[in-house]
């Protein structure tokens, strides 16, 4: 005997029936039912082979260690939400590789440091600032440094030779370092090199002749045939 | 101690209580993340999101529906984010696969394995909804009740959805195992 008319309610509570989700006397009604109805039994097994279906391939269990690092990582961020503030100098407002900014502070000091001293360095035997006052102390130096190997031979020189000698090497001077600067030219025309001079052997005034004789026509003649 | 107990302690201050509430229900929600998203890594990604909004918006919990279901809720929020963002639409609406005679019935000839196989291909084609229904009913035993609270529906609604989710599975078995 089919129970007609009742059907449409019944699968309408098929899905809380298979769910265990029906009062005592509902669930007693749809039973009574499906004991009657062919119809409504097969779909209702049909119903309940789709849903065992579908629950036994649920996916496989990751294991333990997978939920451990799950948790693990959840709980991490929630304590990072939770964490206070960091103070002003150890925020990462400006941390490459994760320094600190006191790490940080040092070592930019350093490099600033080390930029200004090599800047300095490489630029202070050239600077005109060092040109001051009443000397050239560069080309002074310079001076001193060969003064030594200056001698003898220049002890054959007149006294007009010599001063000659000294305007044309003040002029090469003046020009190399000063670039023409009539002040400065005066200034080195200021020097007594018949001292120095004194000092060069034969070989050094040789040097110097020849140097000299790339220079001016009338200096070379003169200085060349006084030493020779 | 109960979910609500745990919520309270949590919001005195208790971190250990949260962990205690991850513990509890990371795996379901990751069963369910799984199953929409099916990428393990977008999976895992996803369930710690929806562990940190729920830690970031515990204050706001009234305890209208259980802990369980307002984590669902998030869950299903953050798969439609995810959807959205990849913009993964899929699936094949079942609408447009012919439904097959209901009274040609050929299950008995399926084994129980192709049978698992042909319904996660079905379920893979429903629409979002229907299938979110059908999971949280089927692999995590939600009541319709709160699959209608987890999904902002009525509890009828979420009941029929989950009828409509299974007749379509049932056609497309069929309509598959002849053809």
């Amino acid at each position: 005997m089919k129970p007609k008319g009742t059907c449409a309610e019944i699968r309408k509570q098929l899905a809380d029936y298979a769910g265990r989700l029906l009062t005592g006397t509902e669930a007693e009604e749809v039973r009574d039912h499906l004991s009657r109805c062919p119809d409504c039994l097969g779909l209702h097994e049909e119903n309940s082979r789709i849903v065992s279906a579908l629950r036994q391939d649920s996916p496989p269990d990751p294991g333990p260690a997978f939920w451990n690092r799950m948790t693990g990582e959840i709980m991490a961020e929630v304590r990072h939400l939770e964490s206070p503030p960091q103070p002003w100098y150890r925020r990462p407002w400006f941390t490459p590789w994760n320094w600190p900014v006191y790490a940080w502070s040092p070592a930019l000091a350093l490099l600033v440091l080390t930029a200004g001293l090599y800047y300095y360095g490489s630029f202070s035997d050239s600077k005109p600032v060092l040109l001051v006052k009443n000397g050239i102390p560069a080309a002074e130096s310079r001076l001193e440094d060969i003064g030594d190997s200056l001698a003898d031979p220049f002890m054959t020189l007149s006294s007009q030779e010599s001063a000659r000698l000294q305007k044309t090497m003040g002029r090469r001077l003046a020009s190399e370092i000063y670039a023409r600067n009539d002040e400065a030219e005066e200034a080195v025309l200021e020097w007594d090199l018949s001292n120095r001079m004194e000092m060069l052997s034969n070989k050094d005034l040789n040097k110097v002749a020849d140097k000299l004789q790339t220079g001016t026509p009338a200096g070379t003649k003169e200085v060349t045939g006084n030493v020779s | 101690m109960t979910d609500d107990q745990l919520i309270h302690r949590i919001r005195d201050g208790d971190l250990g209580a949260f962990e205690q509430l991850v513990l509890r229900y990371q795996k379901p929600i990751y069963a369910f993340v799984l199953r929409m998203l099916k990428n393990p890594m977008d999976a895992e990604d996803t369930v710690q999101k929806v562990f940190l909004l729920a830690y970031q918006n515990l204050k706001g919990f009234r305890f209208e529906s259980s802990f369980k279901t307002w984590l669902f809720r998030i869950s299903i929020n953050q798969c439609h984010n995810h959807f959205r963002q990849q913009k993964k639409r899929e699936f094949t609406p079942l609408e447009e696969i012919p439904i097959a005679d209901p009274k040609n019935n050929q299950e008995d000839e399926f084994s129980r394995k192709e049978l698992r196989g042909q319904v996660q291909k079905a379920i893979e084609r429903l629409p979002p909804k229907q299938k979110m229904v059908l999971l949280l009913r089927v692999d995590q035993d939600l009541s319709f009740e709160e699959i209608g609270k987890a999904l902002d529906m009525r509890a009828n609604s979420a009941k029929v959805n989950f009828h409509y989710a299974l007749e379509k599975v049932k056609d497309w078995i069929k309509t598959h195992h002849e053809t």
